[in-house]
C-alpha cells in the first residue's frame, strides 16, 4: 500500500531505526489499528520528538520499542525495530530483558502513578542496579544516592528512605529519571515527561534531561502533544496522524516551513506568549477543528482530509503516500505546502 | 503505633455498651422465658411458674435488670446461666478456644489456597484456566454451608469414612478438617474473587509497567510489585469478611456439633437462657472487633500511605 521511503543511512551513526511498524489492538469493536507502517530512524546522541494529537499512535510506536504493549490486548503485527545492529522484534524475552532499563529506557507521563506506593524510592532505583549492574545491596544503596544526586534532588540520603507520597510530583519525575538514566542508557524514551507536571517544572524536567544527554551520550526520544514544550531541544521531528506519520524533518526546518497542513495546525496551535497592544490585535489561538479519525473505520482517502483546509477532491478518494521531499525530510501529502500552485486553499 | 492501639481499644467500652444494650433488650423482648421453657412440657401451676421467674429475678422491671446486668458486667460477671447453676463467663470462656480454632483453621484455608488461587486466574486472565477458577469460585460462594457441610459429611464420611462426621473428638486434627472446610470455602472463594480483581488492578498499573521498562524479571515484578499492592487492596475486604466469619461459625458448629460458643448461643437462645447468650454474643462481639483491629494495624504496617494517626 505505502511504501516507506527513509533514506538509508549507515548503522554506524544510526541510534534507532524503526521500519514499518504495525501495531494492532483487539477490541470490542474489532482490530484497531493503532500504528499503521511507521518508519523512522534516529541518530547517535539526537533527540526525536514524535509529535501528534492523542491517539495519533505515538505512546503505542514509543512502546512497541520497549515491547511494552499488554499482550492480552495489543500485538505487533509486523516491522522491523533495529538497535544496536538486532531487530528488536526478534529477541526473545531475556534478551529484552536484559535490554530494558538497561540499553533502552523509558520515562513516562504519570509520575504519580508510576512510582511504586509502597516501596521506598531509593529502593525502586537500587532496584535496576541489583538487576543489571548485579551489586550487591550496600553498592545499590551508594548507586542510588549518587543518582538521586545527579537528578537534583536535594538531601537525597534522605530522599532515599522516603515513600512516593512524601515527595512532590517534580520530585517523583526527577526519581523516575534516576531510575531509566541509572545504568547510562543508549537510548532513553521519554512520554509525555512534563506534561502532568506544572508549567514552571516542565522546563526544569527537560533541561535535566538535556544535560544528562550530553553527560551520557544517549539519544533521546521525547513524545508529545505540545511542539511548544519541546520545541528548544529537539533535533529532528516525526510528526504522527491516525497511526501513521505525516511529515518528518529537521526542528528547524519543520518549524519554519511545515508542509502536511497538519504539521503547519499543530504549529499554529502552540500558543505564543505576547502583550496585547493597542496596534496590534491580539492573535486568535487556532484550534485543529474535528477530531481524530476512527481507527476502527478509516476513510479511504486521506485520514487528515476531513479536518484539512487545503483538502482537494482526491483526497478524499486516495490515501497519499510518503515522499522523499529533502535530506531525512518526508511528507505525506497529495499538496506539499511548499508547492503553492499546486494547491488552492479553501 | 502504641497509641494507635490504645486509643482503638479505648473505642471497644463504648462500643460493647451500645451492643450490650440493643442485645439485652431484643433477647429479653422475645416471648417466652426461662422459667416456662425449665419446665418443659410440664404442666406447672401459674404459683410455681411466678416462684421460678422471682428467684431468677424476672419479675422485675427490665430497666433495672439491664442496670444490674451491667454493674455486673463491669466487674467482670456474666452472671449465672438460668438453667443450670454455672457462672457464664466460666463456660463462655471454655468454649472460646474450640470456636477460634475453627475460625482460625477457615481463615488459614481461605488464605492458603484463596489467594493464590485468585492470584493465579488473574495471571492467567481470559485462558480457560482463569475461566474454569471463576465458575469454581462462584460456585463456591454460592453454596450455602449448611448443605456444603452435609455434602462433605456424607462424602468424607459416610461413602469414604475418612474423617469423623461431627464432634470435637478432643481436639485431633482429623476432627477440625470437615468443619473447617465448610466454614472456609465459601471465603476461600470470595477471597479468590477478591484477589483476582485487586491483581488485575495492579497489573495494569503505572508502577508495574514501570518495573517492566526496568528489565525485572515476572518473579521479581509479580513479588515486590504486583503481590504488596494486591495486598493491600485484598486486605481492606478481607478484613471485614474475617468479621463476619466469627458469626458465621454458629451455622457450623451448629452443624458438627462443635462444642464452640456459636452451638452454645443457639441452645441458649432456644432455652431463653439469657445471660448465656449474652455473654457469647459479647464474646463473639469482642472477637469480631479484635480481628477488625489486627486487620487495621495489619493494614498499616504494610501501607506506608497511612500512618498510625
Amino acid at each position: 500500500m505505502m511504501k516507506s521511503n527513509i533514506p538509508n543511512s549507515t548503522d554506524l551513526t544510526c541510534a534507532i531505526k524503526v521500519v514499518d511498524l504495525h501495531v494492532d489492538f483487539a477490541t470490542a469493536g474489532g482490530v484497531l489499528p493503532a500504528v499503521r507502517g511507521v518508519s523512522f530512524e534516529l541518530e547517535q546522541g539526537e533527540t526525536l520528538a514524535i509529535v501528534g494529537e492523542s491517539g495519533s499512535g505515538k505512546s503505542v510506536t514509543a512502546l512497541s520499542i520497549m515491547q511494552l504493549i499488554a499482550k492480552r490486548t495489543g500485538r505487533i503485527s509486523s516491522g522491523e525495530i533495529v538497535f544496536d545492529g538486532q531487530d528488536l522484534l526478534q529477541l526473545d524475552e531475556h534478551k529484552l530483558r536484559e535490554m530494558r532499563g538497561n540499553a533502552i529506557s523509558m520515562i513516562f507521563q504519570e509520575p504519580m502513578s508510576s512510582l511504586n506506593p509502597l516501596m521506598k524510592v531509593g529502593h525502586q532505583v537500587g532496584e535496576v542496579f541489583r538487576r543489571h549492574l548485579k551489586v550487591d545491596r550496600a553498592e545499590a544503596k551508594r548507586l542510588s544516592i549518587e543518582m538521586l544526586r545527579k537528578v537534583g534532588l536535594s538531601a537525597p540520603e534522605r530522599r532515599y528512605n522516603e515513600f512516593p507520597h512524601q515527595i512532590s510530583g517534580g520530585m517523583r519525575q526527577r526519581v523516575m529519571i534516576a531510575i531509566a538514566l541509572a545504568c547510562r542508557p543508549q537510548l532513553l524514551i521519554a512520554d509525555e515527561p512534563t506534561t502532568a507536571l506544572d508549567v514552571t517544572i516542565q522546563g526544569q524536567i527537560l533541561d535535566l534531561i538535556q544535560d544528562l544527554k550530553s553527560e551520557n551520550e544517549m539519544s533521546v526520544i521525547i513524545i508529545t502533544h505540545d511542539l511548544g514544550v519541546v520545541a528548544e531541544i529537539v533535533d529532528y521531528v516525526v510528526v504522527m496522524y491516525a497511526g501513521q506519520v505525516v511529515e518528518t524533518g529537521y526542528a528547524r526546518e519543520i518549524f519554519e516551513q511545515p508542509r502536511h497542513p497538519y504539521t503547519k495546525a499543530l504549529i499554529n496551535a502552540v500558543p505564543k506568549l505576547g502583550l496585547r497592544t493597542r496596534t496590534k490585535q491580539r492573535t486568535r489561538l487556532e484550534e485543529i477543528v474535528g477530531t481524530v479519525p476512527n481507527l476502527l473505520a478509516l476513510p479511504a482517502g486521506c485520514a487528515f482530509c476531513e479536518r484539512c483546509d487545503y483538502a482537494q477532491e482526491i483526497c478524499s478518494t486516495s490515501a497519499p503516500s510518503m515522499e522523499v521531499v529533502g535530506a531525512r525530510r518526508s511528507v505525506r501529502c497529495h499538496f506539499d505546502l511548499t508547492k503553492k500552485d499546486r494547491h488552492h486553499e479553501r | 503505633m502504641f497509641a494507635f492501639i490504645v486509643r482503638r481499644l479505648l473505642q471497644f467500652i463504648p462500643t460493647i455498651l451500645g451492643i450490650s444494650l440493643i442485645m439485652f433488650l431484643l433477647l429479653n423482648l422475645i416471648p417466652g422465658n426461662a422459667a416456662l421453657s425449665s419446665a418443659g412440657r410440664l404442666e406447672l401451676a401459674p404459683e410455681v411458674v411466678e416462684q421460678i421467674k422471682a428467684e431468677l429475678g424476672l419479675d422485675k422491671p427490665i430497666v433495672q435488670r439491664y442496670v444490674q446486668y451491667i454493674t455486673r458486667l463491669a466487674q467482670g460477671d456474666m452472671g449465672q446461666s438460668y438453667l443450670r447453676r454455672y457462672d457464664v463467663s466460666e463456660v463462655v470462656f471454655s468454649r472460646l478456644g474450640a470456636t477460634l480454632k475453627l475460625a482460625f483453621a477457615a481463615i488459614s484455608i481461605a488464605l492458603l489456597i484463596g489467594v493464590p488461587l485468585g492470584f493465579f486466574a488473574a495471571l492467567k486472565q481470559g485462558t480457560w484456566m482463569d475461566m474454569l477458577l471463576t465458575v469454581v469460585a462462584v460456585g463456591g460462594v454460592s453454596i450455602p454451608q449448611f448443605w456444603l457441610g452435609i455434602l462433605l459429611m456424607y462424602f468424607f464420611g459416610f461413602m469414604l469414612h475418612l474423617l469423623p462426621t461431627s464432634g470435637y473428638g478432643n481436639g485431633s486434627l482429623a476432627n477440625l478438617v470437615l468443619p473447617a472446610l465448610t466454614l472456609g470455602l465459601g471465603y476461600t472463594a470470595m477471597l479468590a474473587r477478591i484477589t483476582r480483581a485487586a491483581v488485575i488492578e495492579v497489573l495494569t498499573s503505572d508502577y508495574v509497567r514501570t518495573a517492566r521498562a526496568k528489565g525485572l524479571s515476572e518473579l521479581a515484578i509479580n513479588v515486590r510489585h504486583v503481590f504488596r499492592n494486591a495486598f493491600v487492596l485484598i486486605l481492606t475486604t478481607a478484613g471485614l469478611l474475617f468479621g463476619s466469619l466469627i458469626g458465621q461459625t454458629v451455622v457450623v458448629e451448629r452443624l458438627f456439633s462443635w462444642p464452640g460458643i456459636g452451638s452454645l448461643v443457639v441452645e441458649a437462645i432456644f432455652q431463653r437462657d439469657i445471660p448465656v447468650a449474652q455473654g457469647c454474643l459479647l464474646v463473639i462481639i469482642f472477637v469480631f472487633l479484635t480481628v477488625n483491629l489486627l486487620v487495621d494495624i495489619l493494614y498499616r504496617a504494610i501501607n506506608p500511605q497511612i500512618d498510625f494517626e
